[in-house]
């Protein structure tokens, strides 16, 4: 196999190679695995594509993503080369005009990719849908997450207040990378939602805040759990709302809410119509700043005048997105979209048999 | 420096295991102290529990202690009643 | 062949495949040149262009302004507002006000 990549020849140690790598601003700050060329390879090994094959330019300074190059930010990451379809997979989902990887990488909000996995590579890998998904404490979720975040720094260029203008960044933007969990859910699981075979491996990656927590301790009921995720999701500081036509929300439910939601009857259809009736604010509170006035809505909402009237957070129920995902405890979460980015999927094509 | 391959455990891999405390053979003629730790539905379980207990053990008493909130440790003075009067305690960790 | 106790690694960092459009050298005067400015949409950057509009008539001569404003902040701008500030403009000035 030929690799293009420059080589540099450091002294072998990991703190020489970690040094070297901060210096040059080619990494998170966490320590890395030295990307050495068998490593490299080895990581190439597990999907089908030549070293050189491109993605795509990576916004924003529309540097190649070649496989070789993912493979080497992913060897960084700590990734096994198992993991690496799933990596190519969700790079691809990224380059999507629908995402706005554009936006995604250089806007002053602290939005980061989240990677939901789908499908039975989820279980092959050992990609953590229950207890603490969010992490910390699983290899397959940080490894492959953090890959993600290298690939966006070392092949987009997003250098933290260089290109990449977050006022604070986020948590989530050094790893943010969950499964489904399928077997917890009530109900289809996202991707077969989407039209694929549950025995199909799928990536969704959502350009999102890190996840706002909705504690609900006492309902028994549909409608309890749903008012608290839907207060939750509906507040003044966050983008959904303010772009209407290109707001999303994400409702992670953990398996003891998604059950109690199920057990009233509710399907998932059910829970994004709720949600999208009740994740509202008056108009009289969206005045008081956020974007107020500089909002981009249909010509209805532009015409309310009644300052209780209740407007949506997103555009129909269908722009709500519903996930089983988490272990026991009475918690579940919104994470709300930066709003100039859409939901993509990917299936994963480029497993090696 | 030269390579040394040994790596250090970062857990507390030292520490001794906490003992639980001792179990009474039999709950024939105890006290028992049931604790809500207040969080909600917890009196359920333990109403539960406190039924269970009467029917197929024969206590002595059966006590049933309150936390003022889950949020914090129990106080001082409610460890030490219960210390002082029971042999046994459950705690309902309701959720 | 590497030294001994050194290490071979490869740089992370992805390259340029595209050719790299280079922008038209500006002109030298502005006078009797028209302005563009695409206006992204943030609050007060209409202000900005209104007293620099003022400006650049008064002090450099410039014979008109354009002001167009993109969709909103965080997408690119449609390409019919692109393509009429090209023909439109000796020169375009892109805000981002925040």
């Amino acid at each position: 196999m030929t690799l293009r990549s420059q080589v540099l020849e450091l002294p072998d140690s990991p703190e020489a190679v970690f040094q070297a790598f901060c210096e040059r601003e080619w990494c998170d700050g966490l320590p890395i695995i030295p990307p050495t060329p068998e490593r490299v390879e080895a990581m190439l090994a597990s999907v089908a594509g030549d070293a050189e094959e491109s993605l795509g330019p990576l916004p924003p300074l529309w540097r190649e993503a070649t496989l070789e190059k993912l493979a080497v930010n992913s060897v960084m990451a700590g990734c096994l080369p198992e993991f690496f379809p799933v990596v190519l997979a969700a790079v691809e989902a990224m380059l999507d005009p629908a995402f706005n990887l554009y936006g995604v990488q250089a806007t002053t909000h602290p939005v980061a990719p989240l990677l939901i996995l789908n499908g039975p590579y989820a279980r092959t890998i050992g990609m953590q849908s229950g207890a603490g998904c969010f992490g910390p404490g699983f290899r397959a979720n940080a490894t492959i997450g953090r890959a993600l975040r290298l690939i966006l720094m070392n092949v987009g260029g997003g250098w933290p207040g260089g290109h990449d203008m977050a006022t604070h960044g986020s948590p989530a933007k050094y790893s943010y990378a969950i499964a489904e969990n399928e077997s917890a859910s009530p109900w289809a699981s996202h991707h077969v939602e989407l039209g694929y075979a549950a025995n199909q491996s799928v990536v969704t990656v959502f350009g999102g805040e890190a996840p706002h927590n909705v504690n609900d301790h006492v309902s028994t009921r549909a409608a309890g759990i749903l008012h608290t995720a839907s207060d939750t999701a509906a507040t003044l500081g966050s983008n959904v709302k303010w772009y209407l036509s290109q707001s999303q929300l994400l409702i992670v439910l953990g398996p003891e809410h998604a059950a109690t939601i199920a057990a009233d009857g509710f399907s998932k259809d059910d829970v994004k119509v709720f949600v999208f009736e009740h994740a509202r604010l008056p108009l009289g509170t969206l005045k008081l700043g956020g974007m107020w006035g500089i909002q981009e809505w249909p010509d209805w909402m532009l015409a309310v005048t009644d300052d209780r009237a209740l407007l949506p957070s997103v555009a129909s129920p269908e722009e709500i997105l519903v996930v089983v995902a988490g272990g026991a405890g009475k918690h579940s979460a919104v994470v709300p979209n930066c709003t100039f980015s859409r939901a993509v999927h990917r299936p994963l094509t480029r497993l090696r048999a | 420096m030269p390579k040394d391959d040994r790596y250090l455990d970062p857990t507390d891999s030292v520490a001794v295991p906490r003992k639980t405390a001792h179990r009474p053979p039999s709950l024939d003629g105890k006290v028992i102290t049931l604790l809500d730790i207040s969080k909600p539905k917890g009196n359920h379980l333990l109403d539960r529990i406190e039924e269970l207990l009467k029917e197929r053990a024969k206590p002595k008493a059966i006590l049933r202690r309150k936390k003022p909130t889950f949020a914090r440790p129990a106080p001082d003075e409610l460890r030490q009643q219960i210390l002082s009067e029971s042999d046994v305690v459950v705690e309902a960790l309701a959720d | 062949m590497s030294p001994p106790d050194c290490i071979r690694v490869l740089s992370p960092v992805g390259e340029v495949r595209r050719r790299v459009l280079t922008a038209p050298a500006l002109p030298p005067d502005l006078r009797g040149k028209t302005i563009g400015f695409l206006d992204n949409t943030k609050p007060n950057f209409d202000k900005l262009v209104a007293e620099m509009a003022g400006l650049l008539r008064e002090r450099f001569g410039v014979k008109a302004v354009v002001h167009r404003r993109k969709a909103n902040a965080s997408t690119p701008a449609a390409p019919e507002i692109l393509a009429e500030l090209a023909k439109a403009c000796d020169l375009v000035l892109a805000g981002s006000a925040d």
